[in-house]
């Protein structure tokens, strides 16, 4: 895990991890183009239209600043790029000037409409600090504010501190929540993750988030979502290999048990540096799953849901009516007697009946003339196959409580002459899903509509989608 | 359009051979016609003491026809006293041009050239016991001595039956027949009649039924009743009506109900049926109907439906209740 050990003074670390990468289909995994094979680049930040990310590529001509590794490996810089030709291809990345040093800078986070940045940088960046190794040049976050496109006013995070390390800024766009990555005294293990909000005109006191995020091991790499959702790495939290990239949100004021992201995010490489869109469908992560750390984007895989209706349940109700009751027929001299074909009759001009079970019932209508007292048996007769609705079917509770797992199961789909290829879960929260079952947890109260679709196998007339949501209330207790 | 044509005329092929030519007719369900005398008072039953009934003959039939009439006499047991029986009724054969197409033989009311055509055969009854419960036999005609009507396919001869003196009601039958002896039917004949002067049963069981032709050119029909005497309900069933009750005269007056055809019923019968009161039935209940179309023109009532009797066909609609 390059990006702390480079942090933690010493920058050593050669140590890479080869894995190959499990197309998982709920999100599409590429790796941007501009990445180098043989550099690393790492924590990707949104700002403008584009990303700044931090790389160890050269960017000095004149001088040049190496770790203490075997390889001696540059120092982190911050670089900005943008997509072109649709986002297939990147610019080639550009130094952020102003805020680059000689030394170590990065991963950012800007905020304010990108007009202020918080960034992770050494303490000192004079020359004498060559030997960054020197104790003292720990890492803290500076900030710094954006005018004529340049950036100036940097100013330092006052907890920064020369005996422990402050990194990994993830601040809420109005800029007075900040989460970071710290192994100040009196955490749980190694680095923890701290809050500090920006009060009064100064920054609290850093709160350690506690034993609900922070484990033994180290947590590092925090985003801030703006639905409160907190994404960040960890070693701990039984993660798969190095670091795994874990979600957590706060529950009636406590932060609920992380959860793992799992494939694609997740891999027995180092997963880290997550950044995520405001409708939780698109974003990018670094990996160090091919070797060097490495930039992805991903983005849902899952379609757009398309033409969902309510889910109508399966009660086995029908209306029986005569067909061509009109209105110049007098009401009243014909009555209807109603056999359902299930041992049931009932006498009414429109008569309502709930089956019991599915199957098949030939339903007879006896007409007594009420003017003659005749009884014609058997007018008409109407085979009556008693199914369910033809529609994908979610089967959950109709109430939740906040931080607990709820299940969802398509199993009783029933779609009639197609066989059903795949399952689609949106829950309203953002979150997606895929599979005939699935699991998912709510971090708000509120209603929330969850879509199911399912796709066919392709057939005659291509994939055909069938789309259904219901209604589910989450409170907190 | 020939298809519809073809279906019409085989229909009438069809069901005019599959019964006896009689007015009233099996699926009328009517005991007698019924024609009073002059001197008789319109609230027994008889609005104007006329009956005018057409008999169709198929214009490939070639045999000698009869007309024969049950209990023809007024008097003995089924026609109606008022006092003693004193009353007469002349029965007329008509035939040749103008029998039908007159537009006097074709109204209700007996004025103007109503005998128009040729008088075949005539013939007055009064009270003789020879013809109570019995038979009397017109012809033997040639077809072709009817009016031949191209509408129709076949010649047509009318039968007036006027009470000529009197006040009482001669309750009768008539029959189409190959032979003069017994009632064999015309193979394709039928009877009609544009206005029906009949005696309702007593029993109140017993439902009576004429059958009013409904042509494509009918967008609405009224219905009037004469003398029901309030005696139950007077109710309409088609292809595509599964009941519709219209209103019942009372004594002496004449009442009308209109209604729109719907498109299922054009080119089919319709069936007036008369359902008596079940308490309180009224006895000797003597009543007169008749239907016009839209532009006033009378529709014929034809003994055995064209089409046959009309019945709605019942069929069940389902949805899923939400």
């Amino acid at each position: 895990m390059k990006r702390i050990s480079a942090h933690i003074i010493c920058f050593v670390f050669g140590l890479s991890f080869r894995i190959i990468l499990i197309a998982q289909p709920t999100y599409n995994l590429e790796k941007l183009n501009f990445c180098d094979p043989e550099l690393d680049e790492f924590s990707p930040a949104y700002f403008e239209d584009g990303i700044v990310f931090c790389s160890d590529r050269k960017n000095n001509f004149w001088v040049t600043y190496t770790d203490t590794s075997e390889d001696s490996r540059q120092l982190y810089d911050l670089y900005f790029t943008k997509p072109i030709k649709e986002g297939k291809k990147w610019k080639s990345p550009e130094p952020l000037n102003g805020l680059n040093t000689l030394f170590q800078e990065g991963p950012a986070c800007f905020y304010n409409g990108n007009n202020n940045v918080v960034y992770t940088r050494n303490l000192y960046t004079q020359k004498k600090f060559g030997n960054y190794y020197k104790s003292g040049n720990t890492l803290g976050l500076f900030f710094a504010e954006r005018i004529n496109n340049g950036w100036t006013n940097i100013i330092s995070f006052p907890y920064n501190s020369e005996e422990y390390n402050i990194m990994h800024p993830a601040i809420t766009d109005d800029g007075k929540t900040l989460y970071f990555s710290s192994d100040m005294p009196e955490g749980f293990g190694g680095f923890d993750i701290y809050v500090s909000y920006y009060r009064h005109g100064k920054w609290t006191k850093p709160v350690n988030l506690g034993l609900n995020i922070n484990s033994n091991k180290d947590e590092v790499f925090p985003f801030i979502h703006s639905s409160g959702r907190l994404f960040f790495s960890s070693k701990g939290w039984n993660s798969r290999g190095g670091f795994d990239i874990f979600y957590s949100q706060q529950v009636q004021g406590a932060w609920i048990k992380p959860q793992n992201m799992k494939e694609p995010f997740s891999s027995t490489a180092d997963d880290f540096g997550l950044i995520i869109d405001k409708y939780l469908q698109s974003g990018y992560f670094s990996s160090s799953r091919n070797k060097n750390d490495d930039i992805f984007a991903f983005k849902s895989a899952i379609t757009e849901f398309e033409n969902c209706t309510q889910q109508k349940e399966n009660k086995y109700c029908y209306v029986f009516y005569e067909n061509g009751t009109s209105e110049g027929d007098v009401k009243g001299t014909m009555k209807y007697e109603w056999d359902f074909g299930d041992g049931t009759k009932v006498r009414a001009v429109e008569a309502e009946h709930c089956y019991e079970k599915k199957g098949k019932y030939i339903v007879q209508l006896n007409v007594i003339d009420s003017l003659t007292n005749e009884i014609q048996l058997n007018q008409a007769t109407y085979e009556l196959e008693v199914d369910d609705y033809e529609q994908p079917y979610i089967n959950a509770p109709d109430f939740g409580i906040i931080g607990q797992t709820i299940n969802f199961d398509a199993k009783q789909t029933y779609l009639k002459n197609v066989r059903v290829a795949k399952y689609y879960w949106e829950f309203g929260d953002g979150m997606k899903s895929i599979g005939e079952t699935v699991n998912h947890v709510f971090y708000n109260e509120g209603v929330y509509d969850v879509k199911l679709q399912v796709e066919t196998t392709p057939g005659r007339t291509g994939v055909k989608k069938y789309c259904v949501y219901r209604t589910i209330s989450i409170s907190n207790q | 359009m020939k298809r519809i044509v073809v279906f019409c005329l085989f229909l009438f092929v069809i069901f005019f051979s599959a019964y006896s030519q009689s007015a009233p007719a099996e699926d009328e369900n009517i005991p007698f016609l019924v024609t009073f005398s002059k001197q008789a008072e319109t609230l027994w039953g008889d609005d104007d003491f006329v009956q005018i009934f057409f008999v169709l003959i198929p214009e490939k039939f070639n045999k000698p026809v009869y007309i024969r009439i049950f209990d023809p006499d007024c008097g003995g047991d089924y026609d109606e006293i008022n006092g003693v029986f004193d009353t007469e009724t002349a029965f007329s054969v008509y035939g040749g041009k103008k029998c039908w197409s007159d537009e006097a033989a074709q109204s209700t009311d007996p004025v103007g050239n109503f005998k128009s055509g040729n008088m075949l055969a005539s013939k007055t009854f009064g009270n003789n016991p020879k013809y109570n419960n019995s038979w009397y036999t017109f012809g033997p005609f040639n077809p072709n001595e009817g009016e031949l009507v191209n509408k129709f396919g076949g010649y047509v001869l009318k039968v007036v039956i006027e009470g000529i003196s009197g006040d009482d009601g001669n309750l009768y039958r008539l029959f189409l027949s190959t032979s003069s002896e017994e009632n064999k039917p015309v193979e394709g004949g039928n009877c009609f009649a544009y206005e029906y002067t009949f005696r309702m049963w007593d029993d109140p069981k017993q439902i009576s039924h004429i059958y009013p032709y409904v042509d494509d050119r009918t967008i609405s029909v009224r219905i009037s009743n004469f003398d029901w005497d309030n005696d139950g309900f007077i109710r309409v069933v088609s292809v595509a009506r599964k009941g519709q009750i219209i209103e019942a005269s009372g004594d002496n007056n004449w009442v009308t109900s209109e209604f729109k055809i719907m498109a299922e019923e054009k080119n089919t019968s319709l069936d007036i049926q008369m359902i008596k009161n079940k308490s309180n039935p009224v006895k000797n209940n003597n009543v007169v109907v008749n239907v016009r179309n839209q532009y006033g023109e009378l529709l014929p009532f034809y003994t055995i439906p064209i089409g046959g009797v009309p019945k709605y066909k019942y069929s069940i609609g389902v949805k899923q209740k939400e």
